[in-house]
């Protein structure tokens, strides 16, 4: 300490106080904004990490809420519920990024294209974005209704189903339902990152590959997608996040994670716990295992993305 | 769980939940979603555990707190204001938390007032949201007295120490006209715990044209004539039955009605330990199962539906048999609503050549809580409700059945709702859901297990062990 002190004197002189008192008069500015965030996100978020080492269930008071360390992660892991609905989301995560990327990209490509009513279908496609996931699930609800819905009646009439169908009733197309009412609401997020990473790439290198006589498909492999490829890892690691924590539309659709637990995702999962069993401590514990998951996801793609800079 | 209120309720109060939810984007709800629970975790967790919170002595001259009590509107979140409020004689208040949403009781509770000059504050919250809010009221030593209470509550409330036990309290008089499956709801390891409200519980509907053109001129009394009945209804476009097995807390009420049509049936033996692997649990999945494989009687889609789903199958008219909820019959018979319109008729729920008729109880509760300021007026609000005045008011003003036996023969009553006396004999055989702490876990490890079964992935065998094991060692949580 006093060595510092005694080294900014050296160099000092009035210049170095001068910048101290501004740096001050900065740090007391941003005091009132530093201590609210602290207030309403750093003590809540130190808060739960405390909680999440304790047993807290609200529903047996009378076992109070002894410290066990670590124990409710180490819970967590011996579940093969927990280990079901980790499986589940990253079924969901995968498919459904992967679809929203390859449509998005589609979608992106057409858009940027010039056409008659170019305005008109990019509104027409940043429509269902606006909507509420909850409207969403409410409406795909209504779509897949087994006895009304409209998607039996088409496949019915279009003669590829004899009797309607309960899509909602199977463990294998309930989660693939979700991922098509889910991808039909974001689709129009990703292709609007992608349209807008399409725009700034320069029409110079096209009008170049023309004249060397480059294919449509030349075109996009050695000139769109190298240069898109940043637009595209921040659009999937948004996207990403995003899906991991999938919980509103599988709510409304399913109500309970059903059938048999086959779309109960890991948020679901800690829903559950903390909300309906009120094994706090215990939900606090999921809570910062689904945090852990998406830093690594994040670090993930920075890494890539660091790598992929400069093409 | 599961009476009227929820089922009105729960998909308009889920949807709001999330649109507030979902109106939030990106990181922010994540923070959000971290910042309530840790809110409301602090806010419960520093305080005393709520076995012993203090309660403070009743003040006898409070002028400020009186007139901050009288003030309360009836919908201000009044449950963690710290005004106390006094139980001087001629000025009693008593201060309840309840899901009167659509005011239809507020004339009974002017009544009350009226009958005894004691003045009611309300908090008033959506069904889905109650348990949360007692959860709250009860950590956070709000001042309210009285809460409603659902059937499966009972159990948690009463081994936490949050409620009065009223067994002394409701003597023989009170209980002579209230069927002892009522008592039922409000009762935990033999005492009482709270004054039922209202009855709820699964009853058969049928639509007596379609049985009438297949040849039976009276519904099923037993599983078997259900499955007869069923088969022979149906048919190309047509339905025998439909039923709400979704994932969710119905399906166990179908499970537990079919189960208790046979005698002795029983979910968990003396020492709480599960047991309906062995005990009925396993025949009344087998027959579950068979419904939809072997007889091909149920439309697959019950797997996705829910009480109010059915309710609108049922309404096309090309169903003949379902279970669900007192409380439809109107909208099922009004043309303008349901194509099945006016054939829909109810009946006892089947039974078997040992049991007469066998539903499950659904019914609801009131309770005082133990840290309540108004102990006295609080029963006597409990008292009022239990009578006649308030029972048989609710009943036409509100729709809630009535929990006083001799009600179902009273004329005005059997004039205002159709087939009124089936209810009341309905409502006397009654199972129970499993009065344990911790229900709402255990019934979500059954209806997992359940659903394998049902989706033909597992034996009813296989899933009623695993899910009884699972049962059993949940208690081992952590």
């Amino acid at each position: 300490m006093e060595q510092t002190a005694v080294t900014a004197k050296q160099r000092g002189g009035k210049i170095r106080t001068g910048e101290l008192s501004e740096r001050a008069l900065g740090l007391f500015m941003l005091a009132p904004m530093a201590i609210v965030l602290l207030i309403v996100i750093g003590y809540p978020l130190a808060d739960s990490f405390w909680l999440s080492l304790h047993r807290a269930n609200l529903a047996s008071p009378e076992q109070g809420q002894p410290f066990i360390g670590f124990d409710n992660y180490l819970f967590a892991f011996r579940q093969p519920a927990f280990w079901y609905a980790i499986q589940r989301t990253l079924y969901f995560t995968v498919i459904s990024v992967g679809l929203e990327l390859a449509l998005g990209l589609l979608f992106a490509v057409l858009l940027n294209e010039r056409f008659r009513g170019n305005l008109g279908a990019r509104l027409a496609m940043i429509l269902p974005w606006a909507l509420l996931t909850v409207a969403n699930g409410v409406l795909w609800a209504w779509i897949l209704n087994p006895t009304y819905g409209i998607f039996n009646a088409t496949l019915m009439n279009m003669g590829v189903l004899q009797t309607p169908k309960s899509w909602l009733s199977d463990t294998f197309w309930t989660m693939n339902m979700i991922i098509l009412a889910d991808a039909w609401k974001t689709v129009p997020n990703m292709t609007l990152l992608l349209l807008a990473g399409l725009q700034t790439i320069p029409s110079e290198l096209y009008e170049a590959a023309e004249i060397d006589g480059a294919s449509r498909w030349q075109k996009f492999a050695r000139i769109t997608f190298p240069l898109l490829r940043p637009v595209i890892l921040v659009a999937v690691a948004l996207r990403t996040i995003g899906a991991f924590r999938v919980f509103d539309i599988i709510y409304v659709l399913t109500g309970n994670g059903g059938p048999a637990d086959s779309t109960k995702v890991i948020s679901f999962y800690d829903y559950d716990q903390a909300f309906h069993y009120l094994f706090f401590g215990y939900g606090a514990a999921i809570s910062w295992l689904i945090t852990a998951f998406m830093i690594v996801l994040i670090v993930i793609y920075m890494r890539l993305l660091r790598s992929d800079v400069g093409p | 769980m599961f009476g009227r209120t929820d089922r009105d309720q729960a998909g308009s109060d889920a949807a709001w939940g999330l649109l507030s939810r979902a109106s939030m984007s990106g990181p922010r709800r994540l923070a959000a979603l971290m910042l309530v629970f840790t809110l409301l975790l602090s806010a419960c967790g520093t305080e005393a555990a709520p076995t012993n919170t203090p309660v403070p002595p009743i003040p006898t001259d409070t002028a400020a707190a009186s007139s901050a009590a009288n003030d309360t509107p009836t919908t201000a979140p009044a449950a963690s204001t710290p005004t106390s409020a006094p139980a001087a004689a001629g000025d009693q208040v008593v201060n309840m938390l309840w899901t009167d949403n659509n005011n239809l009781r507020q004339p009974l509770i002017a009544d009350f007032t009226a009958a005894t000059g004691i003045k009611v504050n309300q908090v008033q919250v959506q069904y889905n949201e109650l348990l949360d809010k007692v959860n709250t009221t009860v950590q956070g030593g709000g001042d309210t007295d009285v809460i409603e209470m659902d059937t499966i509550w009972t159990p948690q409330f009463a081994s936490a120490g949050w409620i009065e036990d009223l067994t002394d309290k409701i003597g023989a008089d009170l209980k002579k006209d209230i069927p002892e499956s009522s008592l039922s709801a409000v009762t935990y390891k033999g005492k009482l715990y709270g004054m039922p409200w209202f009855n709820s519980a699964k009853h058969l509907f049928y639509n007596s044209k379609l049985l009438q053109d297949a040849g039976f001129a009276n519904p099923p009394a037993t599983l078997d004539e259900f499955v007869k009945q069923a088969q022979a209804t149906t048919k190309q476009g047509q339905w025998g039955s439909v039923w709400a097995w979704k994932q969710a807390e119905g399906l166990i009420c179908d499970w537990v009605a079919i189960m208790y049509t046979k005698k002795g049936a029983r979910i968990l033996d003396d020492n709480g330990k599960a047991v309906f692997n062995k005990e009925g649990g396993t025949e009344a999945l087998q027959w579950m199962v068979d419904l939809l494989y072997k007889y091909k009687v149920a439309d697959p889609a019950s797997l996705e539906y829910n009480e109010s789903d059915v309710q609108k199958a049922f309404q096309t008219g090309t169903y003949a048999l379902t279970y669900n909820w007192e409380g439809d019959l109107p909208a099922d018979n009004d043309p303008t609503k349901s194509k099945a319109a006016p054939n829909v008729k109810i009946g006892l729920l089947p039974g078997s050549a040992d049991v007469r008729s066998s539903s499950v109880n659904g019914s609801e509760g009131w309770a005082i809580l133990k840290s309540a300021k108004n102990k006295d007026a609080a029963w006597k609000l409990l008292q009022y409700m239990a009578s006649p005045a308030w029972q048989k008011k609710a009943a036409i003003t509100a729709g809630d059945y009535p929990i006083l036996s001799s009600l179902y023969s009273d004329p005005d009553l059997q004039k205002q709702v159709q087939d009124f006396p089936i209810y009341g004999e309905q409502f006397k055989y009654l199972a129970v859901r499993p009065q344990v702490p911790g229900y709402a876990q255990k019934s979500d490890i059954i209806q997992k297990h359940m659903h394998e079964a049902l989706l033909g992935k597992v034996p009813p065998q296989e899933a009623m062990d695993a899910a009884a094991n699972e049962v059993n060692a949940a208690t081992s949580n952590p």
